[in-house]
C-alpha cells in the first residue's frame, strides 16, 4: 500500500478544467517532485490533496483511508514562509499543535526538541522579520512538520531564495530529511532542484494539467553531494528537458 | 543612540516655534496691544490653572469619567459590531452603508437632542462619546480583518483550524494595527465630545465649567480649561501609544543585520 495516492483526480473551477485524470502516488520516507511550467495545476493538486479543495472526481488516499476534502492531515508548505509576523519564532512553529488542541507549554515544549536538528537554536523567541529568507524557511519547515509527520505537502520551496542561499538550503534540506524520514511531495519549475531533491519526478503538462511523465533518479539520496555536476544528472536533465520540449512542441 | 538624537533635533522646531508663539502672546498682551479682558497673558493662564486647580480637577474627573466609560463601550461595541459583520456576510451588506451614512450627522447636531431625551446627567455624554468612538473602530477592525492574508488563512484550513482558530490567530492580530490607529484617534474626539455634551447641560464636568467661567467673562479661566483640555487629550493619545507599544512587542524587534542576512 502507498502512504499516499491520488486516484484520477479531476478539478475544474466554472467551465476550464484545471487538472485532469490525475494518479500520483507516493510511498512511506520517499520524496516525488511533481515538476511543470507555471499554471499546469500543480498547486490546485495541493489544495485538493490537502483537502481545502474537494475535486470534481477522483480520491485521496491516505495509508488507504479515504480523506478527500478532508483538511488536518496531510501537512502542507507555501511558497511564501507565512510565518506570522506577530508570533515568535517558537509559537509560530507550534501552531499546528495549539490549533490541534495542545496547550501552549505542551506545544512549545514539543517544538522546541527540534530547533537543533533543524539549525534553528537560538531563534525561539526570535521574531520572523528578525531571521534570514533561509532561516525563515527552516522554521516554516519545522511548522511544516510539526503539523504532520505523515506527509509535506512543499509548493516551492525554495523559489523564493537567491541562488546561493538555494544551494545551502538544499543540502541542508536533504541532511534533514535523511533525519527525520518525512514523507514529501514538492512542487517545482526547476529542473535542477528537481533531479537534485527527488527519488521521482512527475512531469505535470498542459492545460488542463496531466501527468506526462516519471522520472526515477538511480543514485540514492544520500549520494547526491556534488550531483549537479555529474554526467548522470546531466543525462536526466536531457531527458526531462527533452518530454518538457515535446510538450511544448505539440501545444505550437 | 543616534535615533533618539535625531528625535531630539526633531522636536526642537516645534517646542521653537511654541514658545515664540508664547513670547509673542505675552508681549501682545504686556504692552496691551490687546485688551487683557478678551485675551489674558500666558502668565495669567498659568495663574488661573493654579488657583482654580481643585476646582478644575474634581469637573476633569467627571469629563474623565465619562470619556473613560464611553470609549470603552464604544469600542466594545465597534469591535463587535465588526466581528459580526466579517462573520457574516449579510450583516455587512445591511449594515456597512447604513454606518458610512450616520457619519454624515455631524455630532454638534445629535447633542442637544441626546440632552433632550436622556437630561443632565451622564447618561446624554456617554451616549454621544459613544457615536464618536463607534465609527473610526469598527471601519479600521473590519478592514483589518478582511486585509487578513488570503494565503495564511488557507495554511490555517489546510491545518485544519476552525473559524475561531483562523479569527484568534491570524485575523484579530491582523487588525490590532488598526485597531489601535482608530483608538488613538478616538479618544481625542471623545474628550471633546464630553465637553460638547455638558456645554448644552449638566451638573459637572469640565464643559460645564467652561459654561460657567465664560458666563462670567473669567477668560484666563476659559485658557486654563482649554490648556487642560488639550493636555488630558494628549496624555490620552500618549497612553494608547504605550499600550500599542505593550499589546505589539514583535514591532519593536530589530530587522536582521545585514551581517546575520550574509552569514546565513
Amino acid at each position: 500500500m502507498h502512504k499516499l495516492e491520488t486516484q484520477n483526480i479531476t478539478m475544474s473551477f466554472g467551465n476550464e478544467t484545471i487538472i485532469r485524470d490525475i494518479s500520483i502516488s507516493v510511498d512511506q520516507g520517499e520524496l516525488v517532485c511533481l515538476l511543470g511550467v507555471s499554471g499546469s495545476g500543480k498547486t490546485t493538486l495541493f489544495n485538493c490533496i490537502s483537502g481545502i479543495y474537494t475535486p470534481d472526481s477522483g480520491r485521496v488516499l491516505l495509508d488507504g483511508e479515504d480523506i478527500t476534502g478532508t483538511t488536518g492531515r496531510i501537512s502542507y508548505m507555501l511558497q511564501k514562509d507565512l510565518l506570522l509576523p506577530y508570533k515568535t519564532i517558537e509559537d509560530n512553529v507550534a501552531l499546528p499543535l495549539i490549533i490541534r488542541g495542545a496547550s501552549r507549554d505542551e506545544a512549545r515544549a514539543r517544538a522546541s526538541e527540534y530547533f537543533e536538528e533543524f539549525g534553528l537554536e537560538g531563534t525561539q523567541t526570535m521574531y520572523p522579520k528578525q531571521l534570514s529568507g533561509g532561516m525563515r524557511q527552516r522554521a516554516a519547515l519545522l511548522r511544516t512538520y510539526l503539523f504532520s509527520d505523515n506527509v509535506a505537502l512543499l509548493d516551492e520551496p525554495f523559489s523564493a531564495l537567491d541562488t546561493i542561499t538555494k544551494g545551502r538550503i538544499h543540502r541542508w534540506y536533504l541532511d534533514v530529511m535523511e533525519k527525520i524520514n518525512l514523507t514529501t511531495v514538492f512542487i517545482t519549475h526547476d529542473i535542477n532542484e528537481a533531479i537534485l531533491l527527488s527519488d521521482r519526478i512527475y512531469i505535470m503538462t498542459g492545460r488542463p494539467g496531466e501527468i506526462k511523465s516519471e522520472v526515477r533518479i538511480k543514485t540514492p539520496r544520500s549520494d547526491r553531494h556534488g550531483y549537479d555536476l555529474t554526467d548522470e544528472f546531466m543525462d536526466y536533465k536531457r531527458q526531462i528537458m527533452g518530454i518538457l520540449g515535446e510538450e511544448k512542441r505539440e501545444t505550437e | 543612540m543616534k535615533r533618539r538624537s535625531a528625535s531630539i533635533t526633531n522636536n526642537i522646531y516645534p517646542i521653537a516655534t511654541l514658545l515664540a508663539i508664547l513670547v509673542l502672546w505675552e508681549c501682545l498682551s504686556l504692552f496691551e496691544v490687546v485688551p487683557n479682558y478678551m485675551l489674558p497673558s500666558p502668565a495669567q493662564t498659568v495663574e488661573a490653572f493654579i488657583n482654580d486647580f481643585g476646582l478644575l480637577m474634581s469637573h476633569l474627573k467627571v469629563t474623565l469619567l465619562e470619556t473613560v466609560l464611553g470609549t470603552l463601550m464604544g469600542v466594545a461595541i465597534g469591535y463587535a459590531a465588526a466581528v459580526l459583520m466579517d462573520r457574516w456576510d449579510p450583516a455587512y451588506k445591511a449594515m456597512y452603508p447604513l454606518i458610512v451614512l450616520t457619519q454624515t450627522i455631524p455630532a454638534v447636531a445629535i447633542a442637544p437632542l441626546l440632552v433632550l431625551w436622556f437630561g443632565y446627567k451622564m447618561m446624554p455624554k456617554i451616549i454621544l462619546i459613544i457615536l464618536i468612538t463607534f465609527f473610526p473602530i469598527v471601519i479600521g477592525v473590519l478592514d483589518g480583518f478582511r486585509s487578513a492574508d488570503k494565503d495564511a488563512i488557507n495554511l490555517m484550513r489546510s491545518m485544519g483550524a476552525s473559524r475561531w482558530q483562523i479569527f484568534r490567530h491570524i485575523k484579530f492580530f491582523n487588525a490590532l494595527p488598526n485597531f489601535f490607529s482608530g483608538l488613538r484617534i478616538t479618544v481625542a474626539y471623545a474628550v471633546v465630545g464630553a465637553v460638547l455634551a455638558e456645554w448644552l447641560g449638566g451638573f459637572a464636568g469640565l464643559g460645564v465649567y467652561m459654561t460657567r467661567v465664560k458666563k462670567s467673562f473669567a477668560y484666563d479661566k476659559m485658557f486654563a480649561v482649554i490648556f487642560l483640555i488639550s493636555i488630558i487629550s494628549l496624555i490620552l493619545i500618549w497612553l494608547v501609544s504605550v499600550l500599542q507599544k505593550k499589546c505589539m512587542p514583535w514591532e519593536r524587534a530589530d530587522e536582521v543585520s545585514d551581517r546575520k542576512k550574509r552569514g546565513q
